[in-house]
């Protein structure tokens, strides 16, 4: 295998933007959809799973492919998104049919959707049976979802050969008959059932489940037999993780990698290799134990220095002990890993469905405001936390419709396939079929909440500076006319994340009372809902634009704060302070998952004792029941520079909410986000 | 019993092993040309007045019994030589552009916000600094406060210039597991020239105290055209060589620090040295070495 990764990069960055499918190959898109009609026209009582497998099993067998010889993972496909059309034409037929008698929400407040990117399948026994096993034990059952099974796994081992053919001696060939022998197999494996997975699903941030666990026996077996050496693992490894960039061009949320607690050399070799070639679009989940070598979190650690950041680090133990709190078995809860951004679920035996419903509790601040005036802090205090109690009402029932439909706009025979629930029951994923059937709840905003009632309970109440009634006005005004009222609510009152109790105490109210709330309600698939406390850039985008003037200073409009840290700029007393506060929530209520961002200055974390200084951030985190921690390593200077000349700066990322991207590729206002909170650091 | 407090500073990682809280006391014995904190020298509660929040309120101005505060064509200049530090102009600017220097702190609540941290300390190796200007002319203060934190197992060390009489450092040695000590010049002559003090009770101090079986780390400020001369830094060098308890010396870069002395309206009394370059302190920590002495740089 020659070393020549390096010389190659650019191309094989650049390999998705504009694919050389052969015509000879297969068919055009438009044979593709006259095929479909004429299919759909001919069984118009076929159940949708049925359609389904059908079309994925003639994309597989008659679309376009290419072949790169000098890529070592075939995969390319020319499916049109075939799949995901059909998906959302009954998508908006079935909402349609579902919804259109309801009253309008109120904007902003809550949103609730079809959320089928949030899995992971079963990885272990993809490696364990191969394509043809998964086929084979489904094809020994009757009915329909055996049948939907077996057709997809059919058509995947028709397209494996159908690769292979070009590719002579490459690691396809023998996927078509039997399970990955080799390191090499065993990603390629990966790398075609994530494509294909995508191809079912549309883009998603579905775990790419275990790494160091799944991979090691191939690789230690490989080398056993003196079949590779460890530098031509790790050379394999920079072309697997490149495809994921190349696929997006790190523009999109990034794909989950979970590693340890157990640690071998796959986990070394993992991050050594994403540090040789800083790829953006990785997103690396750490499960840390004390019982780890040392070695191992300085290792993390020094990655974080070097600005490859893409890492998020879990408080194992303390994970593991939630999840059987809520719901799962010990064993099962061992093998969690991590979906989209911070959410633990399941490797392989959950449906968790995590970006299904959020709240914005920024919003349920303007709304108790509008709704009425209250005589103490107290009966204002009671009347946000019922008017949260029925937007998660309303919310959850919105969510259970929706999850109602599932089975008709998307089912999935190739994740349900993996499952071995699903096998049992003979019930695809979107009809419960995983053993663990969970629906995810985000609260977001907390900060903002928090930040708004305390200037409300200091000013209005407590030191009597300005009545309820001129506050409501102020916001009425987006603070126009009113700014020394809202310096004073900026600059006087203090606020989340500086370690004051008195501020941290309405956190800590709001928390106990969202956790067990969402964590009661049932779902629709037979379980329940869990609660996270986190909020990604997007939803602080999406809600903030509906979030009108708020009684922190913050204007209509303007971005929510992310995740669960201080506002910007707000976090005056430093990291310290941060966790201390946001440690004061119970967060093990939180099954769905929560992170705190950590922002530092390079000034802190140089040289050996930068290193040490992480890690002792992490472990202090941990040790005060932090559930899970991610870094930003920034000097505000460089920012600003990079913002004005992006082309100096090819390369550095930014952890975005529970992901990286290019600081280039952010919006400016985002830009500006991330430089006002280095600024403070 | 109260302290008169410049800062608090967490997440402090160059005060001492760890991450540590940084407690910076107002008051100085000596007054380096290069200090860089100018705010801190003064015994007396002083305002700083940090330019770049300024709005151009005038809310300043209508408190200031004394008129501090002018503004001319919309500069906002301050009299600080009028200033008698009441602090009633820091309250009223709501943008935080006026900083109290010298604030009074009990040592309760030193304690209290010092212990607020200590599961970063019992992570990290780290502890409490108190540092300033010079901490030891408020040795009984200090004493008090490392009394508490170290019955909660915290670890203590004090950041001094050694610019203080003998009697203040039995005070706080109790109390103390780790002294950082600058040491400027062996020449007192040239230390008197660019400190304003003499070195002979530095010396003298760092001699009794490295006896006491306390862990020392000496800081230099490397300082080009004052002490980052090799014959200085030998000298330097050969000094610490014959004393015990020396675990190591950090050399601490000169930095400008100019903003801060318009910050509180005092001339900048360091001439115009470019900072020493990462050679320049390469080379210093090596002459160092050679006198057998473990050096490291910040």
């Amino acid at each position: 295998m020659p070393n020549v990764f390096a010389s190659i990069r650019q191309q094989l960055e650049r390999q998705y933007l504009d694919v050389k499918y052969d015509p000879n190959s297969g068919w055009a898109k438009e044979e593709l959809q006259a095929e479909l009609e004429k299919h759909r026209a001919d069984n118009p009582e076929d159940p949708r799973i049925m359609t389904r497998a059908w079309l994925f099993h003639l994309l597989c067998s008659k679309a376009r492919i290419a072949v790169e010889p000098d890529d070592y993972f075939a995969d390319k496909l020319e499916h049109h998104n075939l799949l995901i059309t059909l998906r959302e034409e009954w998508r908006r037929e079935e909402e349609r049919k579902e919804f259109k008698n309801d009253p309008p929400s109120i904007p902003g407040a809550w949103s609730a959707i079809l959320d089928v990117g949030h899995t992971c399948p079963d990885w272990r026994n993809l490696l364990k049976y191969g394509f043809a096993g998964l086929r084979d034990r489904a094809a020994t059952r009757s009915g329909v979802f055996y049948q939907a099974v077996t057709m997809v796994y059919d058509a995947v081992i028709i397209l494996i050969k159908r690769f292979a053919a070009g590719l002579p001696n490459s690691a396809i060939a023998a996927l078509a008959e039997r399970p990955p022998q080799t390191f090499h197999e065993a990603l390629q494996l990966a790398y075609l059932y994530h494509e294909l997975q995508e191809m079912e699903d549309g883009y998603s941030v579905r775990s790419m489940g275990r790494f160091d666990q799944l991979y090691y026996s191939f690789y230690a077996n490989d080398l056993k037999a003196g079949r590779l050496t460890r530098d031509q693992a790790k050379e394999l490894l920079k072309y697997f993780w490149i495809k994921f960039f190349a696929k997006t061009q790190g523009k999109l949320n990034g794909k989950p990698f979970l590693f340890g607690p157990d640690v071998n050399e796959i986990t070394y070799l993992a991050f050594e290799s994403y540090k040789d070639i800083q790829c953006v679009e990785l997103k690396f989940h750490v499960r840390f134990t004390e019982r780890q070598p040392k070695k191992f979190l300085e290792m993390i650690a020094d990655c974080i220095q070097a600005g490859c950041n893409s890492i998020q680090i879990f408080n194992n133990d303390r994970q593991v002990e939630m999840l059987c709190k809520h719901g799962r078995s010990p064993e099962d809860a061992h093998d969690y890993i991590i979906i989209g951004c911070s959410e633990p679920s399941i490797m392989g035996r959950e449906m968790n469905w995590s970006g299904a419903a959020a709240l914005n509790l920024a919003k349920a601040v303007e709304l108790v405001l509008a709704s009425s005036d209250y005589a103490s802090f107290d009966e204002l205090m009671e009347a946000y936390i019922k008017t949260l109690d029925s937007l998660i009402a309303i919310s959850a029932d919105w969510t259970r419709r929706e999850e109602r439909l599932w089975p008709k706009v998307n089912p999935s025979p190739l994740l349900s396939g993996t499952m071995d629930s699903c096998l049992e029951r003979g019930l695809d994923v979107s009809q419960a079929g995983a053993k663990y059937n969970v629906t995810g709840y985000t609260a977001v905003g907390l900060t903002d909440a928090v930040d708004s009632l305390a200037v409300i309970k200091q000013l209005v109440y407590d030191e009597k500076c300005c009545t309820l009634a001129e506050l409501k006005a102020a916001l009425a005004a987006n603070w126009n006319g009113f700014e020394e009222l809202r310096l004073t609510a900026m600059n006087r009152v203090p606020k989340w994340g500086n370690n004051d109790d008195h501020v941290d105490g309405i956190a800590v109210k709001i928390t106990n009372f969202l956790g067990p709330r969402i964590n009661n309600e049932p779902n629709a698939r037979g379980g329940v809902f869990h609660a996270a406390l986190y909020g990604i850039i997007d939803a602080a985008r999406k809600f903030g634009k509906l979030t009108g003037a708020l009684p922190d200073g913050r204007l209509a409009g303007e971005y929510l704060t992310m995740n669960t840290g201080a506002a910007i700029g707000m976090d005056k007393n430093g990291v310290t302070s941060l966790i201390n506060s946001v440690t004061k929530i119970n967060l093990a209520q939180f099954p769905m998952g929560t992170v705190l961002d950590i922002m530092l200055h390079p000034s802190v974390t140089r040289g050996q004792e930068g290193i040490e200084t992480i890690c002792a951030i992490i472990r202090s985190h941990f040790a005060q029941g932090g559930m899970a921690i991610q870094f930003n390593i920034f000097d505000a200077g460089i920012l600003r520079d990079a913002k004005r000349h992006p082309e100096k700066y090819a390369n550095l990322q930014v952890r975005v909410s529970g992901w990286n991207v290019r600081f280039a590729d952010l919006a400016p206002q985002e830009q500006d986000i991330f430089i006002a909170k280095a600024e403070v650091v | 019993m109260e302290g008169r407090i410049l800062d608090i500073k967490r997440l402090s990682v160059h005060d001492g092993p760890g991450i540590r809280t940084t407690i910076f006391l107002k008051g100085c014995s000596l007054c380096c040309r290069w200090c860089h904190n100018p705010e801190s020298v003064s015994p007396k509660p002083e305002i700083g007045f940090l330019k770049k929040k300024c709005i151009g309120c005038g809310k300043c101005a209508k408190v200031c019994p004394v008129g501090v505060h002018v503004f001319h064509d919309g500069t906002h200049v301050l009299n600080h030589e009028l200033c008698t530090a009441c602090g009633k102009c820091v309250k009223a600017c709501l943008v935080d552009a006026l900083e109290f220097y010298g604030r009074e702190m009990s040592v309760e609540e030193a304690f209290a916000a010092v212990l607020e941290d200590k599961t970063f300390y019992a992570q990290s190796g780290g502890g409490c600094t108190i540092s300033g200007g010079e901490p030891l002319l408020q040795a009984e203060f200090c004493a008090e406060v490392f009394k508490r934190l170290r019955n909660e197992g915290i670890h203590c060390a004090i950041d001094t210039s050694g610019a203080v009489k003998w009697e203040s450092f039995k005070t706080i040695l109790p109390y103390t597991d780790m002294f950082l000590y600058d040491v400027k010049h062996t020449n007192d002559k040239l230390h008197r020239e660019h400190t304003g003090g003499s070195n002979r009770g530095i010396l003298d101090n760092l001699k009794r105290l490295s006896e006491c079986g306390i862990p020392i780390e000496i800081r230099i400020p490397t300082i080009p055209g004052f002490n980052a001369d090799e014959e200085s830094l030998a000298a330097t060098g050969e000094l610490l060589s014959g004393l015990s308890n020396i675990v190591r010396v950090r050399l601490l870069p000169y930095h400008l620090a100019r903003s801060k002395y318009e910050t509180i309206g005092h001339p900048d009394t360091m001439p115009d040295v470019p900072p020493p370059d990462a050679a320049a302190m390469a080379n210093a920590a090596e002459i160092l070495r050679q006198s057998g002495i473990d050096t490291v740089m910040s």
